[in-house]
Order: structure tokens, then C-alpha cells, then sequence
């Protein structure tokens, strides 16, 4: 199967006061056709950064290296006005406050066929017809009604909805979803994410989970990489990642989720936090808060690693495998 | 601490952060100019303001009269010269009369809130029904037309939107928990307004004064120039304006430069008070 | 809704009663006989004497205010001693005037002032924005009256494009208007500045990019919304400034407004009809803040007035 995305060394720059801050550092993705992969990490490690430098969405003072190929077009060349035509339209995006991503003021109805009209050329017959089919589709009852409602009439599982409906209005190729359940409460997040497992069986999208939460890609995601301050430090298969995790990270992480937690009687939580990109360690950027440190990690960034043939990992404990898949960041 | 973050500089600090800033230091030291106009203008006057050159009626400016000549001969110049102080000082006594009592008003709103309040703040209700050049013009038809009455209808009719801005002020700091501390160990009403309130609200307080200075020069030169404020002869700046309006098309300059001055003025001030915000408040 | 509209109506009636008072009291604040003060030093006893019967200063206070009220609600504000014509025709004559001006200000405002203020916005913390904020600053510095007065030496004297001063005509009126409308400006482009700033950081505005929306659309479509449902209410205390401004510019360009009429009724100090005039100026802003209000509350899906009717 072809790549529908494929992410070479993109690197997010952010200058404030004549400095910069890389906050996203080398990453490389590949998503394939109807794909799920998850992208995994704490608050501030690069993940939602990462998913807006996709759509170029970022603020006026963020600037993006690298490469970002949508069936093979570099959408880094592309001008702001063809970006326009990519965004909603090849590559759509769902964010993580469902009560505030929706604008107040303008109707469920016309914020949905706005972009249909625009990138499917409709008009308001056709495009009224095909959202109330959407609305059907995310599973909302009473679409009729719900159209011509405003958002602060809804509930947060139903603006979520909404926003996977607004998605989904053109068939984008890709699907990047930024912490879709994180606001929502825990019996609406799995509704959501059935909602959004069925849609991309139905339309063969491929999607980008971006998430803290390693439930939500156990049951979303196909393969994962997990950042940590700016980088990728492993990625695998889901099951690979969940049974054998390889980064003393991606171990900690694991260990510290309540569903592997119920022998014990405390929570594993990992000491410290995750450094900001003016913070960053001169050697490995988790060897502060590492369990198995050792002198090198104080000095070197380790690179990818290969470990086995299914999990690359940025950790010098598997440095017996000689074979860097990637470039030392 | 969270309650203060809003408008925290410590006082000795400000001067620092003044100079740090150039809009604020730039503001300030145009400012301090303007003031020294004002206490020196008299000397550096090359006219007397009221005397009548009886061979320079009108006259554009020249090389005697660098801003020219008015309708009677005066030279414009040395007219605002003195007009400076005029000007500011009619304009710093309503402020000063807005400030105190805007200040005890709304403090004292916030403070007691209950019935108080609700009454003070119906009736600050009903003077801002008038806009607040009409509601000086009512106060100015009561006392009678001088620089003296324009003062007081302009300090008054600030009073109800500054003191509405004071409350608010004080609420958010009534709110915060330490006023509710220092009573309960005892302290009296008076002790907690001077020594709670008014410090932690000080820095709203030279902001929002600054800006009203600004607004009584505007004021009180509107009444000058309508001929409800100070009267002829007194070289303000506003009655200056109204007795060149008659002669826009012999004499430009009549109508010209005490309107600059006013703007230049008017201007700084503003400035100031802007740059005092971006100081104290840097969120916005 | 109802229930909304009706609780401000009562507000506002609260405050034009309070108004009423005020305007009754001025008569009686003056220091002095205003009486005497009224007629000039050369009135004799006897006219002193009539118009103290005339007016009611005989009686009571509080009778003296229920005759005054009453007459208010009738529509009688009294006569005025320089025409001997009732205050209510001469207000009556003179508003037309007032009230077209303040409308073409007010349009002239909107336009340059929300026009600024989306610029400023757009490009925000740019030579641009800076440019539009210190232009409006300096709008907010200049004296009504005299950039009243450079217009006309501009445009009427120099230029001979308008008429100086006099007329009601559309021709008469560009300059004004233009006057008023710019300094009402200045502060409107602050206020529409900061709202737009503040929504475009929305997430909804992301959102709206993210669906492949143009910058046109977000600004206009997304952000400019909602920013309108505030500005609505700024118009609103705008109007304040308008009506003042108004009083200040007309008599510039001798206009004949109420504002004209009100400062030649100070300076002849003809009461009667200084008190109708203020009351007037007074419950023409309370009437239209009252407006604007519930047009605000139409205008915000957000502010629900029916929620015990729904399911």
C-alpha cells in the first residue's frame, strides 16, 4: 500500500524575543491508506505542534523545515491560497475543545456547509441535503432540528460530533484528530471513538490520533510513535509497544495508566516534568527523569535505533543495534 | 501572588520602568516639558498677553510675532504661553476634584456594597443619562459662565464614570480574600480602605487619573470655546479658539495654533496614561 | 424576551425619573434669586414678582415638582422667556436637524471606525496596527470644535468645495458629519482592535482555517460575528459622545440642532428651556441605550430568554 503522508525531518521552529525554540525536532511519519497512527506523549511534548505544522496552521512566528508529502505533493511549497484547497478538503483536522472550536454564532447548519460549499462547489440545496446525511452519519438523531441550532444548545459529546461530521464533509484522505476525547466525559469519549473507528472503516481514511492517552490508541491506532520533548523516542505497532515497550519512557508511561496499575496500591508516576525547547539537556532529553541512566545519556543524544525488526527507539540501551534508521536529531 | 497580578508594581519600581520604556519615557519627559511651559511661560513670554499693539492688527507670523497677531493686536504667542498654565491648571484642579471624590465614591460603594451602593450607584446612574459635556453645561448654566465654574462643572461631571471605574477597581479586590483576612483579625473599616484598598488599587487609580486629565483639558476648552468657560481677556486656549472662529478667512492662525497646542497637550497625555497601562497591566 | 425588554423598560424609567428631578433642581440650585438672575438686574419688582408666579416658586417644593412632572408627561416643558414660544415646539423644531446629523456621523464612525479597527487587527503588532492606534490616539486628542474648525478652513475657505456654515442641506452636512463621525471613530477602531484580537485567537478560528476557509471569510464570517454583538453595545455609549460631541460640533457649524439651541439657552439663561433641553438630551440616550440593549440580546444566540419553554 502507497503512503498517503509521508513526514521527512520536520522541524518546528518558534522565535519569540529573537530566540527559537525547536519544539518539533526531526520528525519522520509514514501513514499509509486507510491507517491509524497515534502519536503519544505529555502535554508540551511537540504532538499538537506537530499535527498544526501538517495543516501549516501555525502562528505567524512558528516556521516549519522539512518535508510533508501528501500523495507525494509537498504541501511546504504550496502557497497560503493552496493550502486553502488542501485543508478541509484532502486533509481535515478535529480539535480537542469541542465547546469552544465551534464558532457561537453561526448556526450547526451553516458552519457545516461552509466548507462544502467551498471545496464541493455546492449550493445551499445540495449542500443542506448532504449535512443533514453527515449529521445522520455521526450518529446525531434529529439532524433536522440540530441544523438549525447554535452550538451553546449542545451538549460536548454532540459538538464533537459535529466537529467529526465537519471533517469527514469532503472525504479528506487524512484525518488528524488532536486529543478528540480528552474534553469529554469518559462514557461520551467512547462513543466518540466508535463514531470515529466506523467513519474511517466506511470512507478508508487515514488518521492521526494524537493523544496523551495510550487507551485511546490500544483501541484506536495501528501503529504509534511516542514524543518526548520535541522528538520521536520510539515507535512500533500498537501491540509491540503495549506488550514490550522498549524507552524507559514509554515504560513509565505504561506503568503510570490506571488500567495496568490494579495490583498496586499507588499509581507509577514518572519524577519531573517535561523540559521546555529552552530547557533542553545537552545529552538524552529524558536522561533528568531517566530510571537507567548512564554516562552517556548525560552527553550525547542518541539517534533511532532499531531494535528487533519492529520497534525503532531513541535510547542508548539498545545501542548494540548498530543500524540508525534516522539521523541524529 | 494571584490577587495582585493584575496591576503589580511596586511603587519604587515605576520610575525605573518608566525609563525603561520608551513610549513611557518619551511620554513622560514630553510631558515634564509641557509642565515647565506652564511654570515658566510668564517669563519666556516676548509679549505682554493683554497689551494691544495698536500697528499689528491681524498679522501672520513674523518675525516680532512668531505666531502672529489677533483680532485686537495681541500676540498670539505670548497668549498661549500664559494660556499653558491656565490650561493645566484648570485641568489638574477638576482632576484632583474628580479623583478625590470618584476615589471615596467608588471605594466606599465597593466597600459597604448593601443599600449604599445600590443607591449611590442608581443616582452615578443618572448623571451619566447626560453625556458628559451636557451635564457640565448644565452645571456651568447653574454656577454661571468662568474659568472657575468650567473647572467645577467638568471635575463633577467626570465624577459618576470615575467613580463607576474606582468601584470596579475595588470590587476585584474585595474579592480576593485579604480584605476578609484583615477583618477578621480585627482591623477597622477606615485602617482596611486606606491601608487595603487605596494601595492595591493605586495603580488603576494613576491610570485612569492620567487619562481624565486628558479629558478635562478637552473639556474645559470645549466650554472655553463655546464662551461658557473662562472669559475674555484670559488667554485660554479654548476661548482663544472661539474669539479666532469669526475671522477663519482674514486669519488662519487665530483658529490654528491654540488648537494644535490643545492636541499636543491632550496628546501626551494620552500617551502617558497608554503607556502607564502597557506598565502596570502588560497583559493587554 | 419579554420579560427582559419590560425589566429594562422599568430600569429606564427609574433613571429618566431621577433625570427629572435633576433638571427640576437646576432652577433651584442656582445661587441666588434665580429669578432675579433669570430677568437681569435691570427687572423691575413686578416682573420679578409675575415670573415667580408664572414658574410656581411660591408653592411647596414638592408641589412645585409634581406641576413640573406632570407637565413633562404631557408634553409641556414649560415656555421659554426669550421667544415666549413653548420649550417642546422649539425642541420639536430643532431635533430633525440633530437627529440627521448624528446619523450621518454615526455612519461615517461605523465605517472608518470598524474599517481601522479590522485593519489594525489584521495586522496586529505591524507598522500598520501601529500606525492605526497612534492615529487614533491621536484622534481622541483632537478637540471636536477645532478639528471642527480646520475642516472649514480647509475645505470651505480654502478649497470652497462645502458651504462654511448655516445651511441643513446634504451639502451642509458632509463636513460635520465628517467631524463628528471622526472622532467617534477614533475610539470605535480601539474598541473593534480589541475585540477582534481577542476572537481571532478563538479556537473556532482555527477551526474555520482548518476547514480551508479564506482570510476574507475567517475575518469577516468568523471573527467580525461576533465581534459586532459587542460593538453593538459600544455604539451604544458611543451615542453619549455622539449626542455631547453633537452640541460642541453644531454649534461650530452653526447648525441649528438642540445642541445650539441648549448653549444659547445657557448664555441668554433662559431656564426653562435649558431644563427641556437637558431632559430631552437626557431620555433621548436612555431611550436609545434601552434600544440598543435589547437589540443586543436579539442579536446574541448565546443569551437565552426562553429557556423554561423548551423540552
Amino acid at each position: 500500500m502507497t503512503n498517503v503522508l509521508e513526514v521527512t525531518g520536520l522541524t518546528t521552529t518558534f522565535s519569540k524575543n529573537e530566540k527559537a525554540f525547536k519544539v518539533v525536532d526531526n520528525l519522520c511519519l509514514q501513514v499509509k491508506r486507510g491507517e491509524s497512527v497515534g502519536i503519544v506523549g505529555e502535554s508540551g511534548c511537540g504532538k499538537s505542534v506537530a499535527s498544526l505544522s501538517m495543516m501549516r496552521l501555525l502562528s505567524k512566528n512558528g516556521s516549519i523545515a522539512g518535508r510533508i508529502q501528501l500523495n507525494g505533493a509537498d504541501l511546504l511549497r504550496y502557497s497560503e491560497k493552496e493550502m486553502q484547497k488542501i485543508r478541509g478538503k484532502e486533509i481535515a483536522m478535529i480539535f480537542q475543545e469541542p465547546m469552544t472550536s465551534l464558532n457561537p454564532v453561526l448556526t450547526i447548519g451553516k458552519q457545516l456547509s461552509e466548507g462544502l460549499e467551498k471545496h464541493e462547489g455546492m449550493n445551499r440545496v445540495q449542500s443542506r441535503q448532504r449535512v443533514l446525511e453527515l449529521l445522520t452519519q455521526v450518529g446525531i438523531s434529529r439532524a433536522n432540528e440540530i441544523y438549525h441550532e447554535y452550538p451553546h444548545r449542545l451538549s460536548g459529546g454532540m459538538r464533537q460530533r459535529v466537529m467529526i461530521a465537519m471533517a469527514i464533509a469532503c472525504h479528506p484522505k487524512l484525518l488528524i484528530a488532536d486529543e478528540p476525547t480528552t474534553a469529554l466525559d469518559v462514557t461520551i469519549q467512547a462513543q466518540i471513538l466508535d463514531v470515529m473507528k466506523k467513519i474511517q472503516r466506511e470512507l478508508g481514511m487515514s488518521l492521526i490520533m494524537i493523544t496523551h492517552d495510550l487507551g485511546v490508541v490500544a483501541e484506536t491506532c495501528d501503529r504509534v510513535l511516542v514524543m518526548y520533548a520535541g522528538q520521536v523516542i520510539e515507535a512500533a505497532d500498537v501491540r509491540t509497544l503495549l506488550r514490550s515497550p522498549k524507552h524507559p519512557y514509554t515504560v513509565g508511561l505504561i506503568k503510570s495508566t490506571p488500567h495496568n496499575a490494579k495490583g498496586q496500591k499507588r499509581l507509577h508516576s514518572i519524577a519531573g516534568s517535561v523540559p521546555t525547547p529552552d530547557h533542553y539537556p545537552k545529552g538524552c532529553r529524558f536522561a533528568p527523569r531517566c530510571e537507567k541512566v548512564m554516562a552517556v545519556c548525560l552527553e550525547q543524544n542518541p539517534p533511532l535505533l532499531d531494535v528487533d525488526q519492529q520497534s525503532e527507539c531513541r535510547c542508548w540501551l539498545y545501542r548494540e543495534n548498530r543500524e540508525s534508521t534516522a539521523v541524529n536529531g | 501572588m494571584f490577587w495582585s497580578r493584575q496591576w503589580s508594581v511596586p511603587r519604587l519600581e515605576l520610575w525605573e520602568k518608566i525609563m525603561q520604556q520608551k513610549k513611557a519615557k518619551y511620554s513622560f519627559l514630553m510631558m515634564l516639558c509641557i509642565v515647565l511651559l506652564g511654570i515658566i511661560g510668564p517669563w519666556i513670554a516676548p509679549h505682554d498677553p493683554t497689551k494691544t499693539y495698536y500697528e499689528a492688527f491681524m498679522q501672520g507670523p513674523s518675525k516680532d510675532f512668531w505666531l502672529g497677531t489677533d483680532a485686537i493686536g495681541r500676540d498670539i504667542l505670548s497668549r498661549m504661553l500664559y494660556g499653558t498654565r491656565v490650561t493645566l491648571t484648570v485641568a489638574l484642579l477638576a482632576s484632583v476634584m474628580t479623583f478625590v471624590a470618584g476615589t471615596l465614591i467608588g471605594v466606599t460603594c465597593a466597600y459597604l456594597g448593601g443599600i449604599v451602593d445600590n443607591l449611590i450607584m442608581r443616582i452615578m446612574d443618572i448623571m451619566l443619562a447626560l453625556p458628559g459635556i451636557v451635564l457640565a453645561l448644565a452645571i456651568v448654566a447653574v454656577l454661571g459662565p468662568s474659568q472657575e465654574n468650567a473647572m467645577i462643572a467638568i471635575g463633577i461631571s467626570s465624577i459618576p464614570a470615575f467613580s463607576i471605574l474606582i468601584r470596579g477597581a475595588a470590587l476585584s479586590i474585595k474579592q480576593s480574600g485579604y480584605v476578609e483576612a484583615s477583618r477578621s483579625i480585627g482591623s477597622s473599616n477606615w485602617w482596611i480602605i486606606t491601608r487595603q484598598f487605596i494601595p492595591n488599587i493605586s495603580n488603576v487609580l494613576i491610570v485612569y487619573t492620567t487619562m481624565f486629565i486628558g479629558s478635562a483639558i478637552l473639556g474645559t476648552s470645549a466650554l472655553g470655546f463655546i464662551g461658557l468657560g473662562a472669559q475674555p481677556p484670559t488667554p485660554e486656549w479654548g476661548t482663544m479658539l472661539n474669539e479666532g472662529k469669526n475671522y477663519l478667512r482674514e486669519a488662519w492662525w487665530l483658529a490654528t495654533f491654540p488648537g494644535l497646542a490643545i492636541t499636543a497637550v491632550v496628546f501626551t497625555v494620552y500617551l502617558l496614561g497608554d503607556a502607564l497601562r502597557d506598565i502596570f497591566d502588560p497583559k493587554s | 424576551m419579554k420579560q427582559y425588554i419590560v425589566k429594562r423598560l422599568l430600569s429606564g424609567i427609574v433613571v429618566l425619573f431621577g433625570l427629572s428631578v435633576f433638571t427640576f433642581l437646576l432652577i433651584h440650585l442656582i445661587p441666588g434669586d434665580p429669578v432675579r438672575i433669570m430677568l437681569g438686574q435691570r427687572a423691575t419688582v413686578e416682573q420679578i414678582e409675575s415670573l415667580r408666579g408664572e414658574l410656581g416658586l411660591n408653592k411647596p417644593l414638592v408641589v412645585q415638582y409634581l406641576d413640573y412632572a406632570s407637565g413633562v408627561l404631557k408634553g409641556d416643558l414649560g415656555t421659554s422667556l426669550k421667544t415666549g414660544r413653548p420649550v417642546s415646539t422649539e425642541i420639536a423644531d430643532r431635533f430633525p436637524a440633530t437627529a440627521k446629523m448624528a446619523l450621518a456621523s454615526l455612519v461615517v464612525a461605523v465605517v472608518i471606525g470598524i474599517g481601522l479597527g479590522v485593519l489594525a487587527a489584521k495586522y496586529k503588532d505591524t507598522p500598520i496596527d501601529g500606525a492605526i492606534m497612534t492615529f487614533s490616539t491621536f484622534g481622541m486628542s483632537i478637540p471636536g470644535f477645532w478639528l471642527g474648525l480646520l475642516v472649514i478652513l480647509v475645505f470651505s475657505v480654502h478649497l470652497g468645495w462645502f458651504p462654511i456654515a448655516g445651511g441643513t442641506g446634504l451639502k451642509d452636512m458632509v463636513l460635520p458629519a465628517f467631524t463628528l463621525g471622526t472622532l467617534l471613530a477614533t475610539a470605535l477602531s480601539r474598541l473593534t482592535r480589541a475585540g477582534m484580537v481577542e476572537v481571532l485567537s478563538n479556537d473556532y478560528i482555527r477551526t474555520a482555517r482548518a476547514k480551508g476557509m479564506n482570510e476574507r471569510i475567517v475575518l469577516l464570517r468568523h471573527a467580525f460575528r461576533n465581534v459586532m454583538i459587542p460593538i453593538v453595545a459600544v455604539i451604544g455609549l458611543e451615542l453619549a459622545g455622539l449626542l455631547g460631541g453633537a452640541v460642541i460640533v453644531e454649534q461650530v457649524f452653526g447648525w441649528p440642532g438642540v445642541g445650539t439651541l441648549a448653549i444659547q439657552a445657557i448664555s441668554s439663561r433662559d431656564f426653562p428651556m435649558i431644563q427641556g433641553t437637558t431632559l430631552f438630551i437626557g431620555a433621548v440616550y436612555v431611550l436609545v441605550v434601552i434600544l440598543i440593549d435589547v437589540l443586543y440580546a436579539l442579536l446574541d444566540p448565546r443569551i437565552d430568554y426562553t429557556t423554561k419553554e423548551g423540552v
